[in-house]
C-alpha cells in the first residue's frame, strides 16, 4: 500500500471532525434525497391515474435520477475542498521537503494524495449508500443505469481531483488552491452550462432555430459532468414514453437537441425507441409518438470520458512535476500576516 | 586527507536577484562531524537544500557519497538523512506511527520496520513516548523525534539545519550529545548553526560561511592554528609584583592589550602554546611567584569575528 495513502486514512479518520462531516454528511443527503422523493410522489400523482405499478416505477426512476445528479453535485462540491489541500498542505506544515527526501517517486506522492481524497470521498459516498440505493426499491432503473451514473461520478472526482492536486501543488497558500479548485470545479459543472446556452444561441443557423433540423454539436457539453452522467445513464438514448418531467429532463432535451430532435414536454410525448445507430431516418423537428429515430452523432459521455482521462493525466503529470526534487525554484508558502499583530 | 563524503565546487544558487551561493567549495570527510557557521543569510540553508537534493544549483559540481544529487536524487536520498530546521509533524499521529511512515517512505522492508524504531526511540531516549501523540511532545522530544526520522533508514551521511534552535539547554546538551553518539556510530554529520558556542565541542571540521562563500574551511584545530595564532592569557599573581610583573610581560613583542584586574593580569599572545611557555619561563625565571596561568584558544565566535572580519578588512 503507498505508505501516504496508509498515513491519510489513519490521520483522516482520527480526527473528530472527520466523524462531525460524516454525520453532516448523511444528515444532509438523507433530507434532500426525502426532497427528491416527495417531490416525485408529488409529480406522479399528478400525471398517473394509471395505477401504482407505474406510478412506482415512476417514482423509482425519479428519485434514482435525483440521486445521480445529487451525487454528481457532491463531486463537484466536495472533492475539491478534499483535495485542494493535499499537498499545500504538506507545504504549509513544512512536511513537503521531508517527503521528497525519502525513496517515495513524485508519482507515488501524488497517487497516494490522489487514491487519499477519492477514498475518502469514496467513503461518504458508502456512508450514504442506504439513501442512494432507495430507488432501488421502487424499481424503474436497470443495473447498467446504476453503474454508469457511478462510473461517470468517479470518473468526474478523478478528474476534479487530479485538478485540484495540480493546483494545490501550485499553489503558495491553501485559500489559494481552495479557491482554484472551487473554481475550476465551478466552471466546468455550472460555467459551462452557460456555455452551452450561449454556443446555442449565438451558433445558431441561418433559419434563427435554436435546433437545427439536423442538430448542431455543442462541445460546450462535452465538459460538463451532468450533461455526461445523464448521457451514460440514458444511453442508447431513446425517447421516454411517459414524456414526464424528471431531473434528468433539462439535459436529456440537450442531448435530443445536438440529434436534432426537438423532444417536446408535457404532452403525450413519445413511445418507442431509436437506439444509435438504428431505426429510420429522422427528418427533424418535432418526433411523434411511435416514430423510430436515428441518432447523428455519437453519445457525449464518450467523448466527456475521453477529455476527462487527458486532463487528469495532464493535471496528475503537471503536479508530479511540481512536487519533483530538487527543484530550480522551490515554490515558497505565502506567510499570512498576523491579524492580533 | 581521507575519502570525502560530500564535495561542493563552484557551486552557485540565485534565489531571483539575490545570489545565495557564490562559487561555494566545500569538502566534507567521511566520519567528520562538519560545522558549518556563518551568520544568517550567509548561504548554510542553500548549501545544505543542495546536498539534501531539493534544491537545484545553478552552477558548480556537488558530489555526495560519490553521486551527483541531480542526477540522481534517489540514489543520494537512500545514503542521506536530512533534518531541517523546522518541525514538519503530522496531526493524530503517535510517535511510532510518524516513524512507521517515513521507514515506509524511505524503503525500509516492512519485516525490519519494528525493530528499526524500536531501537531508534531508544536512541533518541523516546521509548517512553512511543505511543504518544506526537503534538503532545516537548520541543526537545519533537526535535529528538525528528533526528530519530532522519536515521530511519540507516544513512551514512546525517544533514542537521540548525538542529539546535529553539531548544533549552538542557535539550540543546541532550542533542550534542546525541550527535557525539552518532559520530561514534560512523555516521558523518554536517550540522549548522548560527550560534556558534552549540558547535563547539561538538564539531571535528568547520566551515565558515559567509556572503554565499566559504571563508574558511578545515578541521577545527587547523582553522584555529591558521587563522589565530593569538591567545588570551590570565596570569594571577602575588599583588605587590603585578606592576613588575606587567612591565616585563609588556617589553615581549608577542604581548598587546596588558591589563589587570582584581590582581589578575591578562594580555593577548601572539604566539602558540610554546610561546606561551617561554613567557611564563621568564616570569618565574625573573623571581615572580605565579599562583594561575591560565591560556585560552579562541573560540567560534572568536574565530568566526576574525575570519569575517579578515574578509571585509581584505
Amino acid at each position: 500500500m503507498n505508505p501516504v495513502l496508509s498515513r491519510e486514512i489513519l490521520e483522516r479518520f482520527r480526527g473528530r471532525r472527520s466523524a462531525l462531516l460524516m454525520f453532516l454528511w448523511t444528515l444532509g443527503i438523507g433530507l434532500v434525497g426525502y426532497v427528491v422523493y416527495l417531490v416525485g410522489q408529488q409529480v406522479a400523482s399528478g400525471f398517473f391515474g394509471l395505477g401504482r405499478l407505474i406510478t412506482t416505477g415512476f417514482v423509482g426512476r425519479f428519485l434514482f435520477q435525483g440521486m445521480v445528479l445529487l451525487m454528481v453535485t457532491a463531486v463537484v462540491m466536495v472533492v475539491p475542498g478534499i483535495t485542494a489541500l493535499a499537498i499545500v498542505g504538506e507545504r504549509e506544515r513544512q512536511t513537503l521537503g521531508l517527503l521528497q527526501v525519502t525513496q517515495l517517486t513524485p508519482f507515488q506522492l501524488v497517487l497516494g494524495k490522489l487514491t487519499s481524497s477519492l477514498s475518502y470521498f469514496l467513503l461518504l459516498v458508502v456512508a450514504v449508500a442506504p439513501i442512494i440505493a432507495l430507488p432501488l426499491l421502487f424499481g424503474g432503473m436497470s443495473l447498467g443505469d446504476i453503474f454508469a451514473g457511478l462510473g461517470m461520478m468517479l470518473l468526474t472526482a478523478t478528474m476534479v481531483g487530479s485538478v485540484s492536486l495540480a493546483i494545490s501543488a501550485r499553489a503558495r497558500s491553501s485559500r489559494g488552491a481552495v479557491a482554484g479548485s472551487y473554481a475550476f470545479s465551478f466552471v466546468i459543472a455550472f460555467f459551462s452550462i452557460a456555455m452551452i446556452l450561449a454556443e446555442l444561441l449565438i451558433f445558431r443557423g441561418s433559419t434563427n432555430e435554436i435546433i437545427p433540423p439536423r442538430g448542431r454539436e455543442i462541445y460546450s457539453s462535452w465538459i460538463n459532468p451532468y450533461i455526461a452522467t445523464v448521457d451514460a445513464v440514458v444511453s442508447p438514448l431513446s425517447l421516454r414514453s411517459d414524456g414526464q418531467f424528471t431531473p434528468f429532463t433539462p439535459a436529456e432535451l440537450l442531448l435530443f437537441s445536438r440529434q436534432g430532435i426537438n423532444q417536446s414536454l408535457g404532452g403525450v410525448a413519445f413511445a418507442g425507441g431509436g437506439e444509435f445507430g438504428r431505426g429510420i431516418p429522422f427528418d427533424g423537428g418535432i418526433v411523434a409518438p411511435e416514430q423510430e429515430v436515428r441518432l447523428r452523432r455519437g453519445p457525449v459521455w464518450i467523448r466527456t470520458v475521453v477529455l476527462y482521462v487527458v486532463i487528469s493525466g495532464l493535471a496528475l503529470l503537471r503536479a508530479a512535476r511540481i512536487v519533483t526534487a530538487p527543484a530550480l525554484a522551490p515554490i515558497r508558502i505565502k506567510k499570512v500576516k498576523n491579524a492580533t499583530a | 586527507m581521507g575519502l570525502m563524503i560530500a564535495t561542493l565546487s563552484g557551486v552557485e544558487k540565485r534565489y531571483g536577484s539575490v545570489k545565495a551561493l557564490d562559487g561555494i567549495e566545500l569538502e566534507v570527510p567521511e566520519g567528520s562531524v562538519f560545522g558549518l557557521i556563518g551568520p544568517n543569510g550567509a548561504g548554510k540553508t542553500t548549501s545544505m537544500l543542495v546536498i539534501s537534493t531539493l534544491l537545484a544549483r545553478d552552477a558548480g559540481k556537488v558530489e555526495v557519497v560519490g553521486i551527483d544529487p541531480q542526477r540522481d536524487p534517489r540514489g543520494v536520498r537512500r545514503l542521506l538523512g536530512y533534518m531541517p530546521d523546522f518541525f514538519g509533524f503530522y496531526e493524530n499521529l503517535t510517535a511510532r506511527e510518524y516513524l512507521a511512515f517515513f521507514a515506509a517512505a524511505s524503503g525500509v522492508k516492512p519485516a525490519s520496520r519494528e525493530a528499526v524504531i524500536t531501537d531508534l526511540l531508544s536512541l533518541v531516549d523516546l521509548s517512553h513516548k512511543a505511543d504518544a501523540d506526537v503534538n503532545s511532545l516537548s520541543r526537545g522530544m519533537k526535535q529528538r523525534l525528528s533526528l530519530a526520522r532522519a536515521l530511519v533508514h540507516d544513512p551514512q551521511l546525517l544533514v542537521l539545519d540548525e538542529p539546535a534552535s529553539g531548544l533549552d539547554p538542557r535539550a540543546r546538551v541532550q542533542l550534542r550529545e546525541l550527535i557525539a553518539e552518532l559520530s561514534r556510530l560512523g555516521k558523518t554529520v554536517i550540522i549548522s548553526s548560527h550560534i556558534l558556542s552549540e558547535l563547539e565541542g561538538i564539531c571535528s571540521h568547520l566551515a565558515v560561511i559567509d556572503d554565499g562563500k566559504v571563508k574558511a574551511m578545515g578541521p577545527l584545530e587547523d582553522i584555529r592554528k591558521t587563522l589565530t595564532s593569538s591567545r588570551r592569557v590570565t596570569a594571577r599573581i602575588p599583588d605587590d609584583r603585578v606592576d613588575a610583573v606587567m612591565d616585563l610581560i609588556g617589553s615581549d613583542p608577542t604581548v598587546h592589550e596588558v591589563d589587570v584586574e582584581r590582581g589578575r593580569v591578562r594580555f593577548v599572545l601572539s604566539g602558540d602554546d610554546g610561546d606561551s611557555a617561554r613567557l611564563l619561563t621568564r616570569v618565574v625565571g625573573a623571581g615572580h611567584e605565579v599562583f594561575e596561568w591560565r591560556v585560552d584558544a579562541a573560540g567560534l565566535e572568536e574565530l568566526f569575528l576574525q575570519i569575517t572580519a579578515d574578509e571585509e578588512g581584505a
